[in-house]
């Protein structure tokens, strides 16, 4: 009889033991089963001059409604919002921006408006180390797309012979400068439509006038990416990220366990600003954007100097700060977008300041130190 | 005690083979799915597949050490033996990559394009697991870690 009792109880034991490791085994994030889900991811080239990854973990019978949403809504966000926000596309906002006189106003799409709500909002709390009106200065300096194409053809004024090897004419520099002032740039609705007043500035050099003109590419792909991962999200696709150009990434949910991260996050790898293809941070993510600027991929060196694509909007020439790269973490990826070059262009002292009254978000520095960097970080993550 | 009575205790096992069973069961079910789901989710590569514009057009074994060539494709993809590994020139028509395929490492770099200025792709990490991917974007070439996993993106 007590044998029977044992053994009763010995199966009972183990029962509760195969029912722990079960459960156990089995990988539920915020109450969701994903054990079973399957992948599914998409890649672009046509959008914003660069690639655009979407990546999905879905139950394995949604596979094809995803494969519709990416065919549907998200290429029709991608080429809605690219085509809007680019400097050159035919039915572009801020091209029709560009060519209007000094003071004009441009109505605009609501996707536009939105973004340059967020442009005026980061202009403002970073005391304008971002500025969207910079365009004019960052075509000078050889860094707009046009630049990319085989077509080396002289078509602007201040154009050079190899912008790699000649630096602009001060003149030049100073006067773009002088219309880049982004708070005189007016962004307003009115009865359910949206507008832009341009700034009434003018300039002219060597009988050329020149007005502000806008490149919210600072800020275009991070939008754009909230705006994919929002419509991921309304069609219950919780699980998976976008990623545009690598700079901008809008994180979703984890369905895989990853080393160091906890259950639901993402762990994503911030390139070295030294050392090729190496990280120097491991960043763990869940349901929060990132966005990353630096100094160390578009540039080029005269003399010895490194000439970089972002620009300080204090001198309207290349930033020359001891912030290498810089991470921003939040909610939102536009604004990730805009601070991280504001953090660039601020240096490491400024960027601290700037980083205690961003509420919500965090970041991570690479800050020159002797022929290395030291690295700042008030983020959840790992320095390697 | 009768003496009967404590020799049939002393016969009397306390685990026969057929109790034995449920329990080695118990054991090996809860090792393997320990190994299905508590170990990292991400394998090592054991293929690759070069991907120029939407077609595959090269793919890579590593347990073979064997190349397999999208028909049409042939002519723009050169290959050389160096350094343990071999070295892939791919050239289209929107241009040309070289990576580098480290075989003992079950690795891909990407080492040289002539893709724009600043050469992104050349300062992608290399690829080692499965989902993993090196993207160069003005020359529309993906090399794509083999599998069905979603890569852990990559900023800078």
């Amino acid at each position: 009889m007590e044998k029977k009792r044992t053994k009763a109880a010995v199966a009972a034991i183990l029962a509760i033991v195969l029912a722990v490791v079960l459960v156990g085994c089995s990988l539920v994030v915020d109450g969701v089963d994903v054990t079973s889900y399957t992948s599914a991811q998409y890649t672009t080239y046509d959008y914003f001059n660069t690639y655009s990854t979407v990546a999905c973990y879905m139950p394995a019978d949604r596979k094809d409604e995803f494969a519709g949403l990416w065919e549907g809504e998200i290429t029709d966000l991608l080429r809605q919002v690219s085509g809007l926000l680019s400097s050159d596309g035919e039915d572009s906002d801020v091209r029709a921006f560009n060519e209007a006189a000094a003071g004009e106003t441009v109505r605009i799409d609501k996707v536009t408006y939105d973004a340059l709500l967020l442009a005026k909002r980061a202009y403002d709390e970073t005391d304008g180390a971002f500025n969207p009106a910079l365009a004019l200065s960052v075509d000078l300096w050889g860094f707009s797309p046009r630049f990319n194409e085989d077509d080396d053809s002289l078509t602007k004024p201040y154009d050079r012979e190899d912008f790699r090897t000649q630096l602009p004419d001060e003149k030049y520099v100073e006067a773009f400068l002088s219309v880049s002032d982004f708070s005189q740039t007016d962004v307003y609705e009115e009865d359910g439509e949206y507008f832009v007043a341009k700034s009434s500035s003018v300039v002219v050099v060597d009988g050329t006038e020149y007005t502000q003109q806008l490149d919210l590419s600072g800020i275009g792909k991070g939008y754009c990416a909230d705006l994919i991962a929002a419509a991921m999200k309304e069609n219950g696709f919780d699980f998976g990220y976008v990623n545009i150009g690598g700079s901008s990434l809008r994180m979703l949910k984890n369905a895989r366990k990853e080393s160091g991260a906890e259950l639901g996050e993402w762990t994503v790898s911030v390139l070295s600003p030294t050392k090729d293809g190496e990280s120097y941070f491991k960043a763990y993510l869940k349901d929060e954007s990132l966005a990353t600027s630096g100094s160390y991929q578009q540039y080029y060196e005269i003399g010895g100097v490194r000439y970089s694509h972002i620009l300080d909007p204090a001198t309207g020439a290349p930033y020359d700060s001891d912030v290498l790269t810089a991470s921003v973490y939040g909610e939102n990826a536009a604004l990730c977008d805009a601070y991280s070059t504001a953090f660039c262009v601020l240096g490491k002292e400024k960027a601290l300041a700037l980083a205690n009254k961003l509420d919500g978000y965090t970041y991570t520095m690479a800050v020159k130190s002797g022929d290395g960097f030291v690295t700042l970080t008030d983020a959840d993550g790992k320095i390697l | 005690m009768k003496k009967k009575g404590v020799e049939d205790v002393k016969k009397s096992k306390y685990f026969s083979v057929w109790d034995v069973i449920p329990y080695v069961t118990v054991v090996v079910v809860a090792v393997a799915l320990l190994l299905v789901f508590l170990l990292p989710e991400k394998q090592e590569m054991t293929r690759f597949y070069v991907v120029y514009g939407d077609t595959e057009i090269l793919s890579f074994d590593f347990d073979k050490d064997e190349f397999v060539f999208t028909e049409g494709y042939e002519e723009g993809i050169e290959i050389k033996d160096e350094n343990g590994g071999h070295s892939v020139r791919v050239s289209t028509q929107d241009g040309t990559n070289v990576f580098f395929v480290n075989v003992a490492e079950r690795s891909v770099k990407m080492t040289d394009a002539d893709c724009s200025y600043s050469q992104d792709c050349t300062y992608m990490p290399k690829i080692e697991k499965e989902g993993d991917s090196i993207i160069c974007v003005p020359n529309k070439l993906k090399i794509i870690a083999g599998g069905d996993g979603v890569s852990s993106p990559v900023t800078g």
